[in-house]
């Protein structure tokens, strides 16, 4: 079964557009990736699933259940790690996570040795008042709150903002763990890096339109490759240019540099018949990617 | 009415509402709880207050008078306090974004008190019906032992409808993402 599914669905704000049309299928077990730049329809996407706005158009699904019929029952499987997290300053954080805990039907027993051992794994103590912690503890304070009842699906809106590197590093690694008992995870970022590592498949969405659905391998091995090349002596740029596949050539002095996208014997065979002092062959990242498919309709 | 007001804005200004409505719970739930928490407060603070009340007369006072009425009297004070805790709750759902709860309350209570007031000095009987500071008069209630009926009618009236209103809207409207 699909874990999250939507059909078509639609948010006006007033006349403006938030989103439009937005078909998605996300598969149980996934770690699904959703990319686009700010105000492309991100969050918006995400606040429709849990019923934080009401959709104007079309509908949605989660673990099969309709989200605006079903909300509560849903959301007992769905932890949600927003970018901003504000908690009840007075409370201490131990307070606070036996409070998230109380919402849900799981085992009280569970869900406290889990806020343990969480919060031993990301370092934070737990007798710290909200309003004493630092940004970064503040956000462990979210994570903790967003696994501590081993949800079916989470749910996270760029959540590594304000954790060090050591702490991003283990949290990725919770979601692993997590993903490898069968969890569901979405995982809506700027950060191109981090979802190349994580995600099986990304989304692609821009001014409120899901643009590209791919696996993250397909994405990267479709995409251009860019050469450079150091020649001895000056070239004649002829063969590259008129080569298929061949997009921003520039040759300064003896440095040829292009993206290359097609059959690379075809652009091996070129290079072949160079005296070459230098070669570098570089695949793009996912943010190149990104802003190549970004930049496409402007 | 600061109660009334402040008991679900808070979340908002606080900005803790994601926090709180992305947990399996419904919003009729999440008011229905704020409201109880919040008639059991009135409730509490107008059985104390009351009871101390009677008492300190009853030990004070030379004359004699009846229980009954003066907790009638004393009971006027709850009654107004659940109308502005209804009209507080419907304001807060209603105005988008509190950021001083005592803005919204303190401005409304004096109008309706002024009102009443001046009201009283015209001579103008319709605002009886208006400011529910002139809904329970004492003189009324000391001479006849009992609160006027079309007065409790009239709150009634108007805190049921808030109450509704305050559900549907607030079951209805967006959570705009905090910025």
């Amino acid at each position: 079964m699909n874990a999250i599914e939507t059909t078509k669905l639609t948010k006006y704000y007033g006349k403006s557009l938030g989103i439009q049309d937005v078909d998605l299928a996300i598969k149980e077990g996934e770690i699904f990736g959703f990319i686009g730049p700010n105000g492309a329809g991100k969050s918006t996407t995400i606040r429709t699933l849990l019923g934080l706005i009401h959709p104007t158009g079309g509908s949605a699904t989660i673990f099969g259940k309709d989200i605006t019929k079903y909300g509560p029952a849903i959301k007992e499987e769905i932890g949600y790690l927003p970018s901003e997290v504000f908690y009840y300053d007075d409370m201490r954080v131990i307070d606070l996570l036996r409070y998230s805990g109380s919402f849900y039907k799981k085992n009280p027993g569970v869900i406290a040795k889990r806020i343990k051992e969480l919060a031993a794994y990301l370092d934070l103590d737990l007798k710290k008042k909200i309003d004493d912690l630092s940004y970064g503890n503040k956000k462990k304070v979210g994570i903790i709150q967003g696994l501590l009842h081993e949800p079916k699906l989470i749910i996270l809106d760029e959540p590594t903002g304000g954790l060090d590197p050591l702490m991003q590093q283990r949290f990725f690694d919770l979601l692993r763990q997590e993903n490898k008992k069968g969890v569901t995870i979405l995982f809506s970022s700027h950060i191109l890096s981090e979802v190349q590592k994580l995600c099986d498949r990304v989304a692609i969405i821009k001014e409120g339109k899901i643009i590209r659905i791919e696996t993250i391998s397909s994405l990267v091995e479709n995409a251009h490759k860019r050469f450079k090349l150091e020649t001895v002596e000056k070239i004649d740029a002829k063969p590259f240019a008129d080569l298929k596949g061949v997009s921003d050539l520039v040759i300064t002095g003896n440095l040829v540099s292009f993206l290359y996208r097609g059959r690379i014997n075809d652009v091996t065979k070129i290079i072949a018949g160079l005296d070459l002092a230098n070669m570098l062959v570089e695949e793009p990242d996912l943010e190149e990617i990104f802003l190549h498919y970004y930049q496409k309709d402007e | 009415m600061n109660l009334g007001v402040g008991v679900l804005s808070k979340e908002d200004s606080g900005k803790t509402v994601d926090f709180l409505l992305t947990k399996p719970v419904s919003r009729a739930k999440v008011i229905t709880s704020k409201l109880a928490a919040s008639i059991c407060l009135l409730a509490f603070t107008n059985l104390v207050f009351s009871s101390v009340a009677l008492v300190s007369a009853k030990l004070i006072s030379t004359a004699s008078f009846s229980s009954k009425t003066f907790l009638l009297v004393s009971g006027t004070l709850l009654l107004v306090q659940i109308i502005f805790l209804a009209l507080g709750v419907l304001l807060s759902v209603i105005i988008p974004k509190i950021k001083s709860v005592i803005a919204v309350t303190l401005p409304t209570v004096f109008t309706f008190f002024i009102i009443g007031t001046l009201g009283s000095i015209i001579g103008n009987d319709s605002v009886k019906y208006i400011s529910p500071f002139k809904f329970y008069d004492f003189s009324y209630i000391i001479e006849h032992n009992t609160y006027e009926i079309k007065y409790l009618v009239i709150e009634a009236i108007f805190v049921v409808i808030a109450i509704v209103a305050s559900y549907i809207i607030y079951i209805k409207k967006d959570i705009r993402a905090v910025s």
